[in-house]
């Protein structure tokens, strides 16, 4: 990936999971790659959906082929701590370099009857569309990989209820009628609930590459990149 | 660690069927207000005791605590704090030393034991005799509470999840 690496204006990320899971060898590669397409697949997937360059294919084929191409490289993670930038932003540089690359090869070699338009190149804003995207792809993950915690610790009671207040926007006196419990309880339980979701949201930046005490300057930013008015709670923060 | 209403759930099937790929339908305001639940509140002292709950085998931790300073200075304090009745009296006193501790802990195991001591006292006092032995306003204690349920070991979760339930029915 050549482009050149963007400044970013937010501390800078240190690698520490990704460089332990490398430094493990073939089975922490696997893990670090089963990361990124865990929580990329889909963001990319709506980036190219929004691009000019749908005629190229499928877009499960479309990223997959990507993912194929390029986390099997023996110096991709190698180049992208060189480059500096945020791994997001690393990836979504690669696929529009990835599309440019099918874009070249199919227009070589066109399926008869199609005629391919010119390319369609948008670096700076794919960055931009990929924070937005990043966030609904962050929350989901983060949302199987709690639900998957409670399931297994048997709290599926708990994550029940957190998911209506939380993801249904229902208030504990509903729930609680519901579910036979009093609406403090309920409100206990999502807690719980909630506690692990917030591990499992911050364990996926630190998974990301970011290191612990640049987590919440991370979430601040894509937050701000999704015109969230952080201003009070900022506030807060420095009257404390 | 059991947790408050840990009870098997078989009313409910464990995963919510939303077809296709799980969460699926997130919207984006959906997206960014659960984005913002990972960043932190402003810190409290409270928040050092949910830590450790949920951070070790609160259960043992507790129980270790009951051993010693502030709880031997009330008798039996694993009964008197969790089953009761404890008098009135000898609940403000653990929470006045318990406060006390905190202002000054000589250790940070102390310091925690000291937090612990505060709230299982106030709480205590609350579920036991409806008594509100504290200054804290009463949403941001039923606040405190609810969390410290929310990772306390069975009885102690009972404890705070009462309490709570008390203040939340006060005016």
């Amino acid at each position: 990936m050549g482009a050149p690496a963007k400044k970013d204006a937010f501390p800078p990320t240190r690698t520490d999971y990704i460089d332990d899971e490398l430094n493990r060898g073939t089975s922490g590669r696997q893990n670090v790659n089963r990361h990124i397409m865990e929580v990329y697949a889909w963001p990319l997937k709506v980036y190219f959906l929004g691009t000019k360059d749908r005629w190229l294919g499928e877009p499960e084929e479309i990223v997959q082929g990507f993912f194929a191409s390029r986390l099997e490289m023996p110096n991709f993670f190698a180049d992208w701590k060189r480059n500096g930038m945020k791994l997001r932003h690393w990836l979504i540089n690669g696929f529009c370099f990835y599309l440019k690359e099918e874009h070249r090869r199919r227009s070589r070699h066109p399926r008869p009857g199609s005629e391919a338009p010119e390319p369609y190149y948008e670096d700076e804003r794919a960055i931009e569309k990929m924070d937005l995207q990043c966030i609904v792809a962050f929350v989901r993950s983060a949302l199987e990989m709690a639900e998957k915690i409670c399931m297994d610790q048997d709290l599926a009671t708990h994550w029940r209820i957190f998911h209506a207040h939380y993801y249904g926007g229902r208030p504990y006196a509903s729930i609680a009628s519901e579910f036979g419990v009093h609406p403090t309880r309920a409100a206990v339980m999502a807690r719980t609930a909630r506690r692990k979701f917030i591990h499992a949201l911050r364990e996926l930046f630190r998974r990301d590459g970011v290191a612990e005490e640049s987590i919440d300057a991370e979430i601040r930013n894509l937050l701000r990149q999704a015109g969230i008015d952080l201003r009070e709670e900022e506030q807060g923060e420095n009257e404390e | 660690m059991t947790q408050a209403g840990s009870e098997p759930d078989r009313a409910h099937a464990p995963r919510v069927d939303r077809g296709g790929q799980p969460y699926e339908d997130i919207t984006e305001v959906q997206a960014t207000s659960l984005l913002r639940m990972g960043l932190p509140g402003p810190r409290k002292a409270a928040d050092d005791l949910v830590d450790q709950l949920e951070a070790t085998d609160s259960g043992r931790w507790l129980d270790s605590l009951l051993r010693r300073s502030p709880f031997d200075e009330l008798s039996n304090a694993h009964i008197a704090l969790l089953a009761g009745p404890a008098d009135v009296s000898a609940l403000n006193a653990l929470k006045d030393r318990g406060k006390d501790i905190v202002k000054n802990p000589p250790t940070r195991e102390a310091y925690l034991a000291g937090l612990a001591a505060y709230y299982a006292a106030i709480a205590a006092a609350l579920v036991q005799h409806n008594q509100f032995i504290t200054r804290q306003p009463r949403a941001e204690l039923e606040s405190v509470l609810q969390e410290l349920a929310s990772v306390a070991p069975g009885a102690w979760a009972e404890l705070f999840t009462k309490a709570a339930m008390k203040l939340s029915k006060q005016p």
